[in-house]
């Protein structure tokens, strides 16, 4: 069986893509032989793109991101666009668009992938052959399934990697990033999207890095901090147990360890980034009125009546309730106390992580309060209590900071993550960090 | 600020959405639920902060103003459904 047939017989099981294609390499070069899964976010030109939502049904991009091109240059083979929560509004990829399918956790059927790169990860957990998916974080969506799914997920700085021909959900918060089953994947994944694009305004001028020259380079020495507030109340006492296991291992080899709080971040940064990304969120998916791409409906009535009845006919749940908050946050009378207030907001909380690097090459924390729930349980949340399982992934998202999960062992055989956060463009230290913890499984 | 049904009702229109009734009754409490529980940002001095509208610093990062390669017309209208003479048709404006 070749790759994609395989790929569509693992899709048939537990449903990781939107849609499965081959598109083949452009050149030759360090990912010759690796098929490259992409986020359905992410636009891959002539494959179907949606990003998991139903209003962009039909949609075929006359380009190729920017990423993609550089995969294709590299010798990468594009197998297919996987799934994730509409516009990647979600933890656990079960705001998938209408019509669309709830991907299922490679480990345990009944429950999630996370989200909201859910496809992305349970893909990367199953593929028989060499394989990097390319996934999009805005507040956790990279992490989150990489813990879930028990592989390995970065999400780098701010700007490091280009977002041209990404569709975006909050332009000041999306980073597109890798998984891999190892870390040496990751590093080759990321040598090869990270760098300047001209066609992104955003992107950082940091010089182009081969970060598989970080893999030997060890971690003795390093000063690594354990984020204090991540391992007490609400986080499964099993899962801090195991995190914890883990960071021994890093003082074996040489890291000295210390606790470190970050009271702003633990507190405020949950309401700050919801704010941002739902302000951000409710303007950029404006543009989605069945015109110009994706659904279309018969041109009847004025253009505000149209407009609306698309809207209304393909948006699913979530991304109505987060276009109707972000606009209110943002609504003349209230946009200081909370738009305002959330950037301003931010500010402390990034000078609060810049002082804990004035002291730490990198922060720990457990990447998630939980192992990977039950859609039982799914079910039973209220739409804050999903956002607030995000509370660990959150700051490091809103503070542009790059930051790494790893597979830490087991929880009724479902996997752990451990979070490595770093200072911003830093992302050799934590490759460094996530490599040691590798060899000390 | 009280979130009721008539403030998500008039959002939603500000938002170009038409919410059916069941919607709005579904809506309106998660809506206060997360704006109430957000509303802690308040307790924050933020006396003297600037605001970090992106979470690097990036200042006029520009491409040179060089004439370049860019979409066609053909291929800026190919996933529209209504198109004539070249150009995007739109709904009624007036």
């Amino acid at each position: 069986m070749n790759a994609i047939e395989e790929t569509k017989r693992i899709n048939d099981e537990y449903n990781f893509f939107n849609e499965i294609c081959e598109v083949k390499p452009s050149g030759k070069g360090k990912l010759s032989g690796y098929y490259v899964s992409v986020k359905d976010c992410i636009v891959v030109k002539d494959v179907e793109s949606r990003s998991g939502s139903a209003i962009l049904s039909g949609y075929k991009p006359v380009f190729d991101a920017t990423v993609v091109k550089m995969i294709k240059e590299e010798g990468g083979t594009i197998i297919g666009k996987t799934a994730q929560d509409e516009f990647g509004f979600g933890s656990f990829s079960v705001n998938v668009g209408k019509g669309m399918k709830i991907p299922l956790n490679p480990i345990d059927k009944e429950r999630s992938c996370g989200g909201s790169s859910g496809g992305a990860a349970g893909f990367t957990k199953k593929a028989p052959f060499k394989h990097i998916a390319i996934a999009e974080s805005t507040g956790g969506s990279i992490v989150c399934p990489a813990s879930f799914c028990g592989v390995y997920g970065l999400c780098p700085t701010y700007g490091l990697v280009s977002r041209y021909g990404l569709m975006d959900y909050a332009s000041s918060l999306d980073k597109i990033g890798v998984m891999a089953k190892r870390i040496d994947e990751i590093a080759l994944g990321l040598s090869v999207i990270a760098g300047h694009d001209e066609k992104d305004a955003t992107s950082a001028t940091a010089k182009k890095e081969d970060y598989g020259l970080q893999l030997s380079k060890g971690v003795k020495g390093m000063k690594i901090g354990i984020i204090k507030e991540s391992l007490g109340k609400g986080t499964d006492r099993e899962i801090s147990k195991k995190v914890m296991e883990k960071i021994k291992v890093l003082e074996e080899k040489g890291v000295t360890i210390k606790e470190v709080p970050l009271p702003l971040n633990a507190k405020y940064s949950l309401a700050a980034y919801y704010l941002i990304a739902m302000c951000e969120a409710s303007t950029n998916l404006a543009k989605y009125c069945g015109m110009r791409y994706g659904k279309h409906a018969e041109l009847k009535g004025g253009f505000d009546e149209y407009f609306s009845s698309v809207r209304s006919a393909n948006f699913g749940d979530e991304v109505k309730r987060r276009i109707i908050m972000g606009t209110f946050a943002r609504m003349t009378g209230f946009r200081d106390a909370y738009y305002i207030k959330a950037l301003k907001a931010r500010t402390m909380m990034i000078e609060e992580y810049r002082k804990a690097f004035m002291e730490f090459d990198a922060l720990i924390s457990p990447t998630m309060p939980v192992i990977a729930p039950k859609f039982s349980e799914i079910k039973k949340m209220s739409p804050l209590q999903n956002y607030m399982m995000d509370i660990l992934g959150v700051g490091p998202n809103l503070a542009g900071m790059p930051h790494i999960s790893c597979p830490a062992g087991e929880k009724e055989g479902m996997p752990i993550g451990i979070m490595v956060t770093g200072n911003q463009f830093e992302e050799g230290k934590i490759i460094r960090i996530a490599k040691a913890l590798e060899n000390g499984q | 600020m009280k979130i009721d049904e008539d403030v998500v009702n008039k959002v939603a229109r500000i938002s170009r959405l038409n919410l059916s009734k069941s919607e709005v009754e579904r809506f309106t409490p998660e809506l206060k639920e997360i704006l109430d529980s957000f509303s802690r940002i308040s307790e924050i001095d933020t006396k003297g902060a600037k605001m970090s509208i992106q979470p690097i610093d990036v200042r006029n990062n520009s491409r040179d103003d060089k004439p370049g390669k860019c979409l066609s017309a053909d291929d800026a209208l190919r996933n529209s459904a209504h198109r004539k003479d070249g150009y995007f048709r739109g709904p009624r404006a007036i």
